[in-house]
């Protein structure tokens, strides 16, 4: 990530390697951050390429003042959620989020949402980024060298191609290099956003935006309206897979919290908001296509290609975290398995994926919606979990301990509570909102669907977990009600 | 147990000791209150109030 770049590069001058380290609670001397640098670290995170899309696709559905309604609403609740399940007990112990799920599903029951929800919803971000790459390059072809690439030829899945590939190579080759490329990077789209913000306010109007139309919305209006909401939690929920191996860094819950949900908040509206607002200028939802028109043949054009590169540096942030996960949640499977070949598995399915380049796009909505389903659930038991049953008290030596001899054992290694609440609350959440026949229950438009899919989530753990394991005594879950101290067994 | 598992785990092991001891009571190992928590619920649904504000302007 950005971001871990002052931590990781200390941390790998140690004797042990970066993933033997990755899973180790971190002392005091190694959080490193403060509020500001986590503040950065989150900014840097939001205002990335993806935000542009998300914002282009919420333009799909409404209008300018929806849309921005949509995405605040729709953020406000997702990243509510995703920080209280990520950020809190990983600040805390300093701990990754995946260790620390070991409470809630177990040890077995974590390597298989790592080997699903986690793995899918990771394998179809970096698809979708690597496609972007591809369609990028081939719209400077089109403008510059007045080719006739469509945005499904062969070439944009040759450049996609491309992009995994020198993906892999900045992944394989550890995370100071992914840091030492965000340094770069970060700052850049920053600037681009700020650049982008300059066009939209030479090139319309708020009149202009404020009237235009949505570019491809069903004929229910509140229907729209709470897909866009619903869209945006997606997103905001999906931060998940990354944060707590950030948050792990700062120095207190302060710092911590108010960063983590400030920092993605305010940026993700921002690059979202120019993204939509161009979209609804320029009649298309996809960055690749309106930043040429927009930025003219050649800002635009160093734009496009500036973005595809950082698409490229995204890629290797997000899916550093998801192999540091694979390869813990495997235990001794693919503990002998050398990083840079656990890197290359990783992007088989992303590299398939890029021969479908007009699938994924046409998917992307359902997709971030789909993983959310299990996302937000997943967030739910962790929040019930570790605010209600454990009142914020990990064992910490149980995280490490072996089979049976762990708190954390469980069922066979599975926490049997935490498994159902994810099946359950996801299933109601497809109840709610089914996103990929769009059908929708009354509820949906006036809770969404991530927000009751997280309670019940939380829900089923509570009694389930109270039933099957706290009244039994398994589990290590807290009977006081005074918090304990970190790491107290 | 090969050399690499027998480090990570003595390694493991000495930051286990020094969180229980030297960093037990530190401010950073702090649990977050019950006002700390109402406060962050509270900005978020101010959060998404605001966004229903903007819909309704």
């Amino acid at each position: 990530m950005s971001s871990e770049r002052g931590g990781r590069a200390r941390l790998d001058r140690t004797p042990l390697d970066g993933a033997s380290l990755g899973s180790l609670p971190l002392l005091k001397k190694e959080r490193i951050w403060n509020a500001g640098d986590f503040t950065g670290v989150n900014v840097a995170l939001a205002i990335a390429t993806w935000a542009f899309l998300v914002g282009g696709f919420t333009a799909l559905l409404v209008g300018f003042q929806q849309g921005i309604a949509a995405m605040v609403i729709g953020n406000a609740i997702g990243l509510c959620f995703m920080v209280l399940a990520s950020v809190v007990s990983s600040q805390r112990n300093g701990i990754e989020q995946y260790t620390l799920l070991r409470p809630v599903f177990g040890v077995v029951g974590v390597g298989v949402l790592v080997f699903t929800v986690i793995l899918i919803t990771e394998m179809g971000w970096s698809s979708l980024l690597a496609i972007m790459v591809g369609r990028a390059v081939t719209q400077v072809s089109n403008s510059s060298f007045g080719t006739d690439l469509g945005p499904e030829s062969l070439l944009v899945t040759f450049f996609a191609l491309v992009a995994i590939a020198v993906s892999w190579f900045i992944l394989s080759r550890g995370p100071v290099t992914i840091g030492r490329l965000n340094r770069l990077i970060a700052p850049g789209l920053l600037v681009v956003t700020v650049v982008l913000m300059v066009f939209l306010v030479l090139n319309t109007s708020l009149d202009t935006l404020f009237t235009a139309a949505p570019l491809a919305p069903f004929d229910d209006e509140q229907l729209n309206f709470m897909l866009a909401v619903e869209f945006n939690a997606g997103v905001g929920v999906s931060w998940y897979p990354v944060m707590g191996s950030l948050a792990r860094l700062t120095r207190t819950p302060r710092a911590a919290l108010w960063p983590a949900y400030g920092g993605l908040l305010v940026a993700t509206l921002l690059a979202q908001i120019v993204g939509m607002a161009a979209a609804l200028t320029l009649g298309d939802s996809d960055p690749t296509v309106w930043m040429m028109p927009f930025g003219g043949p050649v800002l635009g054009a160093f734009l496009l290609l500036f973005i595809a590169f950082a698409n490229i540096t995204s890629t290797s942030s997000i899916v550093y975290s998801t192999v540091l996960a694979i390869r813990q949640a495997s235990g001794r499977l693919l503990s002998r398995v050398r990083w840079a070949w656990l890197c290359a598995a990783f992007f088989v399915l992303p590299a398939v994926l890029a021969f479908f380049p007009g699938f994924m796009y046409d998917k992307f909505m359902v997709f971030v919606t789909l993983s959310g389903a299990f996302l937000s659930a997943m967030c739910g038991a962790i929040i019930a979990d570790y605010f209600v049953m454990r009142r914020q008290r990990v064992s910490l030596p149980d995280l490490y301990r072996p089979g049976a001899a762990s708190a954390y054992h469980f069922t066979g290694g599975v926490n049997v509570a935490g498994i159902s609440a994810v099946i359950v609350g996801a299933a109601f959440y497809l109840a709610i909102y089914n996103p990929i026949t769009l059908e929708t229950h009354p509820l949906f438009s006036y809770t969404t669907a991530s927000l009751p899919a997280a309670v019940v989530g939380a829900l089923v753990y509570f009694a389930l977990a109270t039933l099957i394991y706290r009244r039994r005594g398994i589990g290590d879950f807290v009977e006081a009600a005074t918090p304990a101290r970190a790491g107290q067994s | 147990m090969n050399a690499a598992d027998a480090d990570t785990a003595v390694e493991l092991q000495g930051r286990l000791t020094t969180i229980a001891t030297e960093e037990r009571d530190d401010p950073s190992r702090r649990a977050l209150t019950g006002a700390d928590l109402g406060l962050f619920v509270g900005v978020s649904v101010a959060i998404a109030l605001v966004g229903i504000l903007v819909l309704a302007l």
